[in-house]
């Protein structure tokens, strides 16, 4: 009787470990355990990126925009590359550091096997903040920010568009 | 004399100490082994609800996509309808506000808008709020989502567009329970 009572318990107790196992493996080989990560690592690029873009530090400005040129990719990169010298020659005259800081992020879109993704941030800039000092004045800004997968685990804004109010009142 | 050496024999043990454990592993190992089985289950299990609950995939926006589309629309629709507002009928914006913000957000929203309401009457003010871009930037399993809206806010005075519209940006918490979705925190973002 001792004996049944015993073996009836090991088998439960097998029976609990396999679900356990079944749960585990579950967590291990998961489609949408891959899925979000790679779209946490992009959203953690974006704003990354987004800060970068935002922040400007007039004392290294030409780095500073060397830097634009390596996170971005496509349309926005040729437009970054065009601009380039009307930007060195506004932040040679000006200087005013600013700094950007994401407020909030939100991926809209996001294809994984196209590697394509869209994101909203919120940015406020901080002008004339210098390392210790206040801002002296502050902008609220919005993008709908597009990036695109150059290679795997990389990703590059391809696009950045200011959400401007009265689209459609 | 003689020494009467009592060789008594002492008296034996029913069992040597190895083969007493040896017959308690013979009657009891199955329940050993159920425990110890029990206990290797129990976390691994432990482990996956870690793993499962942890992680990236938490976050499940866009990973479930209804409840994404879900937590979307309804916030988009409480943040319209709050920040809506017309001196000619404060009652209907005050009445949505009352059944679409609870904790925090009540008195966030009295700081963000109490000024509005207090002006609008003698200006003749109203303001019309629409969404033009919603994400959510967290969505958890138990109901809660973190949504960033971006506002634009039109306000006329007696009728006449007082200037163009106005960008705004909210982030907004919310939390879902029994199918209504109800806004628990408002920051400007």
């Amino acid at each position: 009787m001792r004996k049944i009572v015993g073996l009836v318990l090991v088998a439960a107790a097998l029976a609990f470990l396999g679900f356990a196992g079944w749960r585990w493996s579950g967590t291990v080989w998961n489609e949408d355990r891959t899925y979000a990560a790679q779209l946490s690592d992009m959203k953690d690029t974006a704003v990354r990126d987004m800060v970068m873009l935002n922040s400007v530090d007039p004392s290294r400005a030409q780095l500073d925009m060397e830097h634009w040129l390596d996170i971005s990719t496509g349309t926005l990169r040729e437009a970054l590359q065009r601009d380039l010298p009307a930007a060195q020659a506004k932040f040679a005259k000006q200087q005013v550091p600013t700094r950007g800081e994401v407020t909030a992020a939100a991926v809209t879109s996001f294809d994984k096997d196209a590697g394509k993704a869209t994101v909203l941030a919120s940015v406020r800039v901080f002008l004339g903040a210098d390392s210790g000092g206040a801002p002296s004045s502050e902008q609220r800004k919005r993008f709908e920010v597009g990036m695109k997968r150059i290679s795997d685990g990389l990703w590059k804004v391809e696009s950045l568009t200011p959400v401007a109010p009265g689209g459609h009142l | 004399m003689s020494v009467e050496v009592e060789v008594r024999a002492r008296p034996k043990k029913k069992q040597k100490p190895e083969k007493r454990s040896r017959a308690f592993l013979k009657r009891w190992w199955p329940y050993l082994v159920a425990v110890v089985v029990a206990a290797a289950a129990f976390a691994l299990n432990t482990w996956a609800s870690d793993r499962a609950s942890g992680g990236p995939a938490a976050n499940r926006a866009l990973l479930d996509r209804t409840a994404t589309s879900d937590a979307l629309t309804n916030v988009s629709k409480a943040v319209e309808r709050v920040f809506t507002y017309s001196y000619t009928d404060p009652d209907s914006t005050a009445r949505a506000a009352s059944s679409l913000l609870t904790g925090k957000a009540a008195s966030q929203y009295q700081s963000l808008f109490g000024q509005v309401r207090q002006e609008a009457p003698r200006q003749q003010l109203a303001l019309t709020t629409k969404v033009s871009r919603a994400g959510v930037v967290r969505l958890d399993r138990d109901g809660t989502a973190v949504v960033v809206v971006f506002l634009d806010q039109q306000s006329t005075r007696a009728g006449k567009a007082t200037g163009t519209p106005v960008a705004a940006q909210l982030i907004v918490t919310a939390h879902r329970s029994g199918g209504t979705w109800r806004i628990t925190e408002l920051r400007a973002a």
